[in-house]
């Protein structure tokens, strides 16, 4: 069989039958922008729980009576540590900066004495911001000499890992009830497109065209609208963004623009949906032909 | 080449044919003659294998209904030409692209099918209005159109289901001409037909058929 007259059949569809073209590819771009908008959403409410999880880190405070050597060896002991992205000492007079700046008061003019020791935080990558990691690198922070007390929110954190779990659980439920849905919308649609082509398969069948020869043009067609419905999916969230954005002046942490993974998953996304649902359709469809 | 073996068919709604026993040797010309509803276009629908008997048998050429697989029927449409009361033809093809299909379908090179369709056009005397649309043609030249994509594959045996059912009596005698000409060259013709004043003057073996049933068989 040649693939020539495969793809020329399959890009001659458009011209074929103009309207249920049309109206796949209007379903298609429809429910990829559902996709994509929940995609670009998700992934912005994901950053922000995950910025809000970051902002936990572990605070190391030394005992007051700390000697320099025994400071720098923990400290160098938390540098070392796998999975720590920094480290920032605070020194005892840095403390005092930092309380009058969040409290407005200087507290040594009113103790006539510095309360806070020096202490250290620590943040970690996002590969190591779990509770069992860090529970075992505070234990070990709180064995070595000099340090007083390790401080870390783990009930909070907890609470915040639990919710990021529970939305990408729903979010990957939520995409792929979505998905499933644009491909029965699709193939329904694709059905139109194969009734106003009932002459052809009821021809080519005649001829002796295999399955395939008659299958591949409108799965060839499929991918072309589905092409076609992501570009026009991509145009559409554009516009939701900038119109949200002006609307509400949000600073989105992701955007499509900056998400070039996105553009590819409509695509692809299109692609396949558009191939799934011609298949589905020409499947059912074919053998009510002659 | 084709046979039929105590061949029977009932469809849900209660017709169908009963008991049927022939054989086509290859290159014969077959008429099956009776009214409609008779079973004719039953009997041609299980030799391109579109439907199979209840019991028994059909066999065309090494294809038998019994034990044919799916991906196996476009072989044998291949090798069975078919053409119909209402031609079939593609009306957004012009009549070149229609005779060309089943060759492109079979996978037959560009210059292999440009010779093929003109030598076909030539047959049928088309060669003019080869980059006419069906809409453009009149009845009988549809037809023709028909027989040129029918036998451009150069097949066994070509089918006819009433072919000259909706053409006036002058054009039906040049179709009939026409597969009589296609005969000539080797190309079994089956055709079927109510039209037993139109196949007087054309005698060949002709077989019987009335409500379902096989009743005898015309020797010219």
């Amino acid at each position: 069989m040649n693939l020539g007259f495969i793809f020329r059949e399959g890009f001659s569809g458009f011209s074929r039958a103009k309207y249920p073209f049309v109206v796949s590819v209007v379903t298609l771009a429809i429910s990829l922008t559902l996709i994509g908008v929940s995609i670009v959403m998700g992934d912005n409410v994901f950053s922000y729980f995950r910025n809000l999880q970051s902002d936990f880190d572990v605070q190391l405070f030394y005992s007051p009576n700390a000697t320099r050597d025994q400071q720098a060896a923990a400290l160098e002991f938390c540098n070392t540590y796998p999975g720590v992205v920094y480290t920032r000492y605070i020194s005892q007079h840095e403390a005092i900066a930092v309380f009058q700046e969040e409290f407005g008061e200087n507290i040594f003019e009113v103790l006539q004495d510095n309360p806070f020791p020096a202490s250290v935080r620590i943040g970690f990558d996002r590969y190591h911001q779990n509770t069992g990691y860090i529970s075992g690198f505070t234990a070990s922070l709180e064995q070595l000499p000099g340090v007083d007390t390790v401080t870390f929110h783990k009930a909070l954190f907890l609470k915040l890992t639990s919710i990021l779990r529970i939305l990408t659980m729903v979010g990957g439920i939520f995409l792929l009830v979505l998905f499933i849905a644009a491909v029965l919308l699709t193939s329904n649609t694709i059905k139109l497109i194969i009734l106003a082509r009932f002459d052809w398969i009821e021809t080519m069948r005649l001829i002796g065209a295999s399955d395939f020869t008659i299958r591949a043009p409108f799965l060839v067609e499929g991918a072309f609208q589905g092409f076609l419905g992501g570009m026009l999916a991509m145009g559409a969230i554009h516009g939701i963004e900038a119109g949200v954005i002006k609307l509400t002046n949000l600073n989105l942490a992701s955007r499509l623009i900056q998400f070039p993974e996105v553009i590819l998953i409509l695509l692809g996304t299109g692609i396949v949906l558009g191939i799934l649902g011609s298949y589905r359709a020409v499947r059912r469809f074919i053998y009510l032909v002659v | 080449m084709i046979s039929f073996k105590d061949v029977s068919l009932r469809y849900d709604r209660g017709a169908g044919v009963k008991n049927i026993n022939f054989q086509v040797r290859r290159g014969e010309f077959v008429y099956l003659i009776g009214p409609s509803g008779a079973g004719k276009s039953t009997l041609l629908r299980m030799l391109y294998m579109d439907i199979f008997p209840n019991t028994g048998y059909v066999e065309v050429d090494q294809f038998n209904s019994n034990t044919i697989k799916r991906r196996q029927i476009p072989k044998l449409r291949q090798k069975v030409g078919m053409i119909f009361q209402d031609y079939k033809l593609l009306n957004d093809r012009d009549v070149f692209q229609n005779v060309a299909l089943p060759l492109v379908v079979m996978g037959a090179s560009r210059r292999d099918i440009d010779r093929r369709v003109t030598k076909t056009l030539e047959e049928v005397g088309l060669t003019h209005r080869k980059h006419y649309y069906p809409a453009e043609l009149s009845g009988g030249e549809q037809q023709r159109v028909s027989i040129a994509r029918a036998i451009a594959k150069d097949p066994l045996v070509l089918l006819a289901d009433e072919p000259t059912g909706n053409l006036d009596y002058g054009v039906a005698q040049e179709i009939l001409n026409l597969l009589w000409r296609v005969n000539a060259k080797g190309t079994a013709v089956f055709m079927a037909t109510h039209n037993i004043e139109l196949i007087k003057n054309r005698p060949a073996r002709t077989f019987r058929l009335s409500h379902g049933e096989f009743k005898g068989e015309l020797l010219p």
